[in-house]
């Protein structure tokens, strides 16, 4: 946009949109000038912007804000603001890679390492939110209750699938517990370098829930999460089926095209 | 709450925090308004509460996110949802801002001045047009709080919303606060503006507070909905009332969100004002 010239609608917006990332000033912008310069009123949107996304990111988050700290977590999430743009009107879901800005503040991850691994657990949380309200169970799925009605030579086609708000999670640090010793603040029996596996899920019924699980459970859900067939899950993982039927998990069954 | 408080226009602004609690006290206001964009997601928790609602309650659909000044045309997968909502609903306002939020597909979550241009124009009325004309039916339009003005604006605000309005039969929501909060970042006079509004065109009216922040050089006043309304903005109120008449009536609260009775105090402080207005209007005739 040049000096002399009007700026055409087009050239505003462009430049406004980089003023607001701090690559224009308000003066570019053709903003006037009078108690306050042009870039100081212009200071005032970009203050906006970049705390109405934070605080999205807060709500999303909520475990590294507890673990870092308001002024920590606000430094990196205003890093983060401005470099991954917000690409729907809906605000609910922004939030994606995250862990990718965290990776810029080595000295964060340094004192505290598990905080990518809290990243990755806190936006499933939000994607097993985001399954569940986007998407309705698949109506062409048999109930479970007909699964005795499964002739002999058919079993072997049956695919147990997963409610869409169901997630596995797996993940080197003791996420699922440290959530739950911030959800209490207690922190006695925390052994953080612990791996730990489990469920993150969400439905209307239920709202969000995360809960940790022994390796085999764990391993049942991952077989069922990737589409497997019944027939191609070790049999002595089945065993493990109860647990998840407990937990109402299951969507139902479909019988699945054998190849070949 | 007395089922007398709540005048008949007066509604407010439901946000997350006070859905169970509308869920399971039903206060007795006619009409609640919603963002929008907060109910898309067809399967969500908040989706399934306002749809339960909305068999109690009229529902007003407030939008912060269709972005019509922008040079783009409307993003139709939000105006699909947009679209799914208001016919799940039945809305009986639908409203969005003179503004724009988005630009080459990012969005900003806020709502960004328009120069005031004929080019502007030209834009503004040609989104609203595609929404009504999409949705089959008029929308509202709000004046925003401003904090900058463009040295290439050609027209006053109160004209370029009459203009629009014109253009494109759409209605009016006037926000009280944020007239009287430009008027004091831009300092032109809160009674001209409204003044200078057809007030038949006007369907609804928003109250809300504001924050001053002191800068070195002087005062920004913040459109921030975190506060209680201003007496001055009740003061405005009322002189729309005496010289225009009834609108329905929204008080809205966005930030710091409070306990919902004081919000309800406010829509009963709202009712007050349009139950004086119409005790006086009795006594004049």
């Amino acid at each position: 946009m040049t000096s002399s010239a009007l700026p055409t609608l087009s050239e505003l917006q462009s430049t406004f949109a980089k003023a607001l990332h701090y690559q224009a000033t308000g003066e570019e912008c053709n903003i006037c000038s009078d108690t306050f310069s042009a870039d100081e009123r212009m200071q005032i949107y970009r203050n906006n912007f970049i705390i109405s996304l934070s605080e999205i990111l807060q709500a999303t988050y909520p475990m590294l804000h507890a673990l870092w700290g308001e002024e920590c977590f606000e430094q990196i999430a205003r890093q983060h603001v401005l470099n991954y743009p917000l690409k729907t009107g809906d605000v609910s879901h922004y939030g994606e890679h995250f862990e990718q800005t965290i990776k810029h503040f080595s000295a964060v991850v340094e004192a505290a390492p598990y905080s990518l691994e809290v990243a990755r657990y806190e936006w499933h949380i939000d994607l097993a939110q985001q399954l569940s309200n986007q998407i309705s169970l698949a109506d062409d799925l048999l109930p479970l209750a007909h699964l005795s009605r499964i002739p002999i030579e058919q079993q072997p086609q049956i695919q147990l699938h997963l409610k869409p708000g169901v997630i596995a999670f797996q993940s080197s640090y003791a996420v699922f517990s440290l959530q739950q010793a911030i959800n209490t603040n207690n922190f006695d029996s925390l052994d953080l370098e612990q791996a730990e596996q489990g469920i993150i899920a969400s439905s209307l019924e239920s709202g969000v829930w995360t809960l940790s699980l022994q390796s085999e459970p764990y391993q049942l859900l991952s077989f069922l999460q990737s589409g497997c067939m019944l027939t191609e899950i070790p049999p002595a993982l089945l065993a493990h089926l109860e647990c998840l039927t407990q937990h109402d998990l299951l969507a139902g069954f479909s019988l699945a095209t054998l190849e070949g | 709450m007395n089922a007398d408080h709540f005048h008949n226009k007066v509604g407010v602004g439901l946000r997350s925090p006070h859905l169970d609690y509308f869920s399971q006290h039903k206060p007795s206001l006619s009409w609640l308004e919603v963002h929008s964009e907060n109910y898309f997601q067809p399967y969500s928790a908040a989706r399934h509460t306002l749809r339960q609602l909305a068999n109690d309650y009229q529902i007003s659909c407030h939008g912060i996110g269709l972005s019509l000044g922008s040079i783009e045309r409307v993003n139709r997968h939000h105006l699909k949802q947009l679209q799914s909502l208001i016919g799940e609903l039945n809305p009986f306002l639908v409203s969005d801002h003179l503004s724009w939020s988005e630009n080459g597909g990012h969005y900003f979550n806020d709502l960004l001045p328009l120069p005031y241009t004929e080019e502007a124009l030209n834009i503004f009325c040609r989104n609203v047009l595609e929404v009504q004309d999409t949705l089959q039916r008029s929308i509202l339009i709000e004046n925003p709080s401003s904090y900058v003005k463009f040295n290439h604006s050609t027209i006053n605000e109160w004209d370029f919303l009459t203009e629009v309005q014109k253009r494109t039969d759409c209605r009016l929501l006037l926000d009280l606060n944020n007239i009287h909060v430009s008027a004091f970042n831009h300092g032109f006079d809160s009674h001209h503006y409204l003044n200078s509004i057809p007030a038949e065109t006007v369907d609804e009216i928003h109250l809300a507070g504001f924050t001053i922040k002191q800068l070195d050089k002087g005062e920004v006043w913040i459109d921030t909905h975190s506060r209680p309304v201003s007496n001055e903005v009740w003061q405005l109120y009322q002189f729309w009332l005496e010289k225009y008449g009834e609108r329905h009536t929204l008080i809205e609260w966005d930030l710091d969100i409070p306990q919902p009775e004081v919000l309800l105090a406010e829509a009963s402080k709202a009712s007050e004002y349009l139950n004086q207005w119409q005790t006086a209007k009795r006594k004049v005739s």
